[in-house]
């Protein structure tokens, strides 16, 4: 349908039934416009509403909870500091590792092994050993006492760093390793 | 009004009326109607961030109620033993010294490294190692004689005791006779009552089973010192001004 035929002042009898097609679409169109607009319209004005009487319902209720929470906030300070001190006692706990080597190694080294003295320190997590035994012999004793605690599954990665031997023939041995934590 | 005009709107009323309303629809649709569906979105968006809000304060609610205060109070007095909030090296030194008698021991060296400082808590820089851990530091040396069984001993109850510790580094000489002299760093650790609780809306968890094997466990640990909170106030009392007599 072409409207540059269509001649709405002066309408030709064949342009008369083409322009009353073109109005009962219009027509329709503009019905089905409307409708929605008023649906939509509808729908909105009622979802608004709802949704008002719900947020005002949820703001009294949140108010209630709060002035009810703040009540008790004696009780939410005493688990605040339980909760924090529990956490930091759970870590001061876990890095004890340092500790426990300590502990393992002192239950295996002894006078009896020749060892006369232990010195420990950590860094980064890896733990440094120096141990004096009173000869060569008890020194290798070491190892093997430190083996032990490997296979044992104790320590992992260990690594003997040095070994000196002084003129008043104690042994200086360095070794580190990585304390197993269970 | 023209004459052609007029017999125009007549022939062609129902036509204008459609025109009329699609204008209407449209001009109303963008002009009023998408305004207003964007406001009840925005209202929709904000119920449901209510909505979240009020199940996490139903939630809070329901957990604080079920909480005992009492229970609670004790169980932060003696978490405050493990950990208390400020250094109390008074604790801290009396904790050691019973230790190694209690052990069997001879105690020849004691240092506490930075026992005070003239900052206020604000303005102390927390290292690396005490922003991982989430308290602060007190660090000491300590030198300890005897045999070396009571040694081990000492080592072993270093880590069994209500103030919390931590064996740093580690110095063992064997001496003649099973005796031994043994060089210890450890820390202790403090961390200051919070001043301030959270947003309302915080999520707050009860214990969960490992917190409360922890509790248990520490509960468990001798407390190796004496304090004015035996019979003190407890420790939500203000504080006294140091400055009276």
């Amino acid at each position: 349908m072409s409207s540059s035929n269509i001649n709405l002042l002066h309408p030709t009898s064949g342009g008369s039934a083409e322009l009353s097609a073109m109005t009962a679409h219009i027509r329709v169109v503009g019905w089905l416009v409307m409708s929605l607009f008023v649906a939509t319209g509808t729908m909105g004005l009622i979802a608004y509403v709802l949704l008002r009487g719900m947020a005002s319902g949820l703001e009294q209720n949140k108010r209630i909870l709060t002035v009810q929470i703040q009540n008790l906030k004696n009780v939410e300070g005493l688990h605040a500091i339980a909760a924090s001190r529990l956490a930091i006692a759970s870590r001061i706990l876990a890095v004890q590792t340092n500790h426990r080597a300590v502990l393992a190694l002192t239950e295996k080294v002894s006078p009896d092994d020749g060892i006369v003295s232990i010195s420990m320190s950590q860094e980064s997590g890896r733990t440094t050993v120096k141990l004096t035994p009173q000869n060569l012999h008890d020194a290798s004793g070491t190892v093997s006492t430190l083996l032990s605690m490997s296979n044992e599954k104790k320590i992992t990665d260990a690594t003997l760093d040095s070994v000196s031997l002084a003129p008043d023939g104690l042994v200086g041995m360095t070794m580190s390793f990585v304390p197993i934590v269970k | 009004m023209p004459k052609s005009i007029r017999r125009f709107i007549r022939a062609n009323g129902s036509l204008l009326l459609s025109i009329g309303m699609i204008a209407i629809a449209v001009t109303g649709g963008w002009w009023g109607l998408v305004p207003f569906g964007r406001n009840v979105w925005t209202l929709y968006t904000n119920t449901q961030k209510l909505r979240t809000q009020v199940g996490v304060l139903e939630n809070k609610y329901a957990v604080l109620s079920s909480l005992d205060q009492a229970s609670l109070a004790q169980d932060g007095d003696e978490l405050l033993r493990a950990i208390p909030a400020e250094k109390e090296v008074a604790t801290l030194l009396s904790t050691l010294e019973q230790t190694t008698i209690t052990s069997g021991l001879s105690l020849s060296h004691l240092t506490i490294v930075s026992p005070g400082s003239l900052a206020t808590g604000a303005a102390e820089r927390q290292t690396k190692e005490e922003k991982a851990i989430g308290a602060g530091i007190i660090s000491s040396t300590i030198s300890v004689e005897g045999p070396l069984p009571e040694v081990k001993q000492f080592l072993s109850t270093l880590q069994r005791i209500r103030r919390l510790l931590r064996v740093g580094d580690v110095q063992i000489s064997v001496r003649e006779g099973a005796s031994a002299r043994a060089q210890l760093t450890i820390d202790a650790f403090y961390q200051p009552l919070p001043t301030a609780l959270g947003d309302i809306t915080s999520k707050i968890v009860p214990f969960s089973a490992a917190q409360e094997d922890l509790l248990v466990q520490l509960r468990s640990f001798p407390v190796a010192y004496q304090t004015q909170r035996e019979n003190g106030p407890a420790f939500f009392a203000p504080k006294q001004n140091p400055f009276t007599p």
